[in-house]
């Protein structure tokens, strides 16, 4: 037998093992790790950040309106939370903050006066989610 | 690989182009079907790499689950389950390497690897190694021979002898240039070549001595 009829019946083995192995997977065991990828994959979605959309060169003003969150609440307490799905949110000086996606989570958009008395949108995001 | 008529080949990557449309918009049935599918392929590519049947099943929990989040990315340049194969490849093969460092086990690189091969492995074919052998000796010693290739080797032999994919698609899969996947090819099969010589001689030994 030359090399390449070895390499073949070697890989017509491997193909034979291949089969078995695959076959050695009772489908009880293929159902419950569906099971297992099924809820494997809520709890990614679980613990998924909340996307924030922003008009392009709105990132800085992102940093900036959630920081922003931040300070407000440490100074004035939690806001009640809103449940929001999408927001539309504007403010007059450049903020170009158009659309807000929640995600899963709970949140709400309001505005504050800044140090110059320009007006900046605030979101706020919760950290828990809806359920 | 099934052999399929061009007209099936069609049929079935349109079926699957339609499964994959609505697994993106979140269609669980069509996503089961996907799995129903390939799971086992991809289990027991998993299943020859990891060598551990719950290791194995980790492997295709977590390539489907990296999977389902990466569909709206997945274009289709390649067939979906190209595409879960490379997912669950590395996915199996960092595995191995995690569970390696874990037992602080040396890593065989390319060097010692060739090294390795160079010295141990003649250079001429025997002429008829496999005469005589009976099948399921051939296929235990062949199993065992894969077991022994580190997992870099022992996955382009699975993906080029079992999926039969192309060089391309190897290098694609494990993300190396082509040229890495040949001379990785190359060194794997020498190396199972040296293996079951052994297995060979002993089995000329043990004919000998009876």
């Amino acid at each position: 037998m030359n090399v390449d009829a070895q390499s073949k019946e070697q890989a017509e083995i491997l193909r034979e093992i291949a089969e078995d192995r695959a076959r050695s997977l009772p489908p009880e065991a293929s159902d419950l790790l569906f099971e297992r990828i099924e809820r494997a994959i809520e709890e990614e979605k679980k613990n998924e950040r909340p996307r924030l959309r922003l008009l392009p060169g709105g990132a800085g003003i992102t940093m900036t309106v959630l920081a922003a969150a931040a300070a407000i609440v440490l100074m004035y307490g939690r806001p009640a939370p809103a449940p929001v799905e999408h927001a539309e949110v504007t403010s007059p000086r450049g903020s170009e903050v158009v659309e807000v996606d929640f995600g899963s989570n709970a949140g709400t958009h309001f505005t504050v006066e800044g140090e110059r008395g320009q007006r900046l949108a605030v979101v706020w995001i919760d950290d828990w989610e809806l359920r | 690989m099934e052999n399929r008529s061009p007209e099936a080949e069609r049929d079935a990557a349109e079926h699957e182009s339609s499964l994959l449309e609505r697994a993106k918009r979140g269609d669980r049935d069509a996503f089961r079907t996907l799995y129903d599918t390939y799971h086992r392929r991809i289990y027991a590519m998993a299943l020859s790499v990891v060598k551990n049947p719950e290791d194995a099943l980790d492997v295709v929990q977590e390539a489907f689950v990296k999977a389902h989040k990466n569909l709206p990315r997945f274009e289709g340049s390649s067939g979906f389950y190209t595409w879960i194969y490379r997912i669950a490849m590395n996915v199996a093969i960092d595995h191995v390497r995690k569970q390696k460092r874990a037992a602080q086990n040396e890593w065989e690189d390319g060097r010692a690897d060739h090294e390795l091969a160079a010295s141990e492995v003649g250079t001429a074919a025997p002429e008829n190694p496999y005469a005589g052998v009976e099948r399921a000796q051939l296929r235990a010693a062949i199993e065992a021979a894969l077991d022994e290739l580190p997992e870099y080797h022992r996955a382009v032999i699975l993906m080029r002898d079992v999926e039969g994919f192309s060089y391309e698609e190897m290098a694609t899969v494990l993300d190396v240039p082509k040229g890495t996947i040949m001379s990785r090819l190359f060194h794997a099969r020498r190396k199972m070549q040296a293996a079951l010589e052994a297995f060979f001689e002993g089995k000329k030994g043990e004919e000998e001595g009876s």
